[in-house]
């Protein structure tokens, strides 16, 4: 591995997370146990894998010395856009793609943890059994 | 019903929700927007018992306020709403599929999340190029344009919000949901 330089990024998915990775040629390089905590999913034999599905994913052949691997080829072999911002340490992630897509397609409506005006994390399944209408406001 | 405030700011909301009896979730990170495509407010979305979405996106008012500038009349709305929840009727337009972000329109959400988290950690610089760049890519999404006014010092209610509105109708009032009502009735012809 040639001059690495550890770093903490925020990584901003369904969730916001800290991560420490190793900047190789302006590449986040991530330790492969740590993607579940980002992103969810987990990297398997079978691949990249989040319950039951699993999507291929080779590690490059002189992965071997290291458990790091490019956080980048990892979004994109999962089809998530990502945005990175190397200087200020930042990478936003759409992790919500293939679940937005079928809310807009196949109209399920996905699940989502938001906190109430308590703070208590709500789920949207807790009013699963009633008709809902979901409302979208703000205060600008 | 369940109200989703598509918002950073919670005191504002804790204020603007506090005599309401519905169940107020505050989405400071515009998760909610992101997975349900919300590109402006307010949206309304219907979902059954069995979570299936069976009227999608749609700008709908809960009263009046706004209707010299919408066209929008709330009461068309709640009498559907009436019908589904006694009646399980589905208004004409039900069927409707909202068409999904295009690139230009991901990565603007992703800059934009970049840019509130650069701000909550005190680094202005770096929140107003994301900003920036999020405004570029999906300038009349009002989830991005109008949602960062108050964040970078501007007023959601003053000239730059006019601005923004009067290019938004210009466009011929583009977001992620049902045609407006007015276009459905053919009054902007």
């Amino acid at each position: 591995m040639n001059q690495t330089d550890k770093k903490t990024l925020t990584v901003l998915s369904d969730i916001t997370s800290e991560v420490e990775v190793l900047w190789e040629e302006s590449k986040p390089l991530i330790n492969q146990n740590d993607i579940e905590k980002i992103i969810g999913w987990e990297l398997k034999t079978e691949g990249l894998c989040k319950g039951e599905i699993c999507v291929p994913f080779a590690l490059p052949v002189d992965h071997v010395e290291s458990d790091f691997v490019d956080l980048l080829t990892i979004t994109e072999t999962l089809g998530f856009s990502t945005v990175l911002d190397s200087e200020s340490d930042f990478i936003a992630i759409d992790t919500f793609s293939s679940l937005r897509h079928s809310a807009l397609s196949d109209k399920k409506a996905p699940d989502i943890k938001l906190p109430d005006l308590d703070g208590n994390l709500r789920l949207l399944s807790e009013w699963s059994d009633k008709k809902k209408l979901l409302v979208a406001f703000s205060s600008w | 019903m369940i109200a989703i405030a598509i918002d950073e700011n919670v005191d504002a909301i804790k204020e603007l929700a506090k005599e309401t009896t519905y169940p107020v979730l505050i989405d400071a990170n515009h998760l909610f927007s992101d997975l349900y495509a919300v590109s402006n407010v307010p949206t309304v979305i219907w979902v059954d018992e069995n979570d299936t979405i069976v009227r999608p996106n749609a700008g709908e008012f809960g009263t009046d306020t706004f209707s010299e500038l919408t066209g929008i009349l709330c009461a068309d709305h709640m009498n559907q709403v009436k019908a589904w929840v006694k009646d399980g009727e589905l208004p004409e337009d039900a069927d409707y599929v909202v068409e999904d972000f295009n690139i230009d329109e991901i990565n603007a959400r992703l800059h934009f999340r970049i840019a509130v988290n650069a701000l909550r950690g005190g680094l202005s610089e770096v929140s107003e190029h994301h900003f920036e760049r999020a405004e570029e890519l999906a300038p009349l999404d009002f989830t991005i344009a109008r949602a960062s006014m108050p964040l970078r010092g501007g007023n959601p209610f003053g000239e730059e919000f006019f601005d923004l509105y009067e290019r938004y109708q210009k466009a011929g009032s583009p977001y992620h949901g049902i045609p407006r009502r007015t276009a459905r009735l053919g009054k902007n012809d």
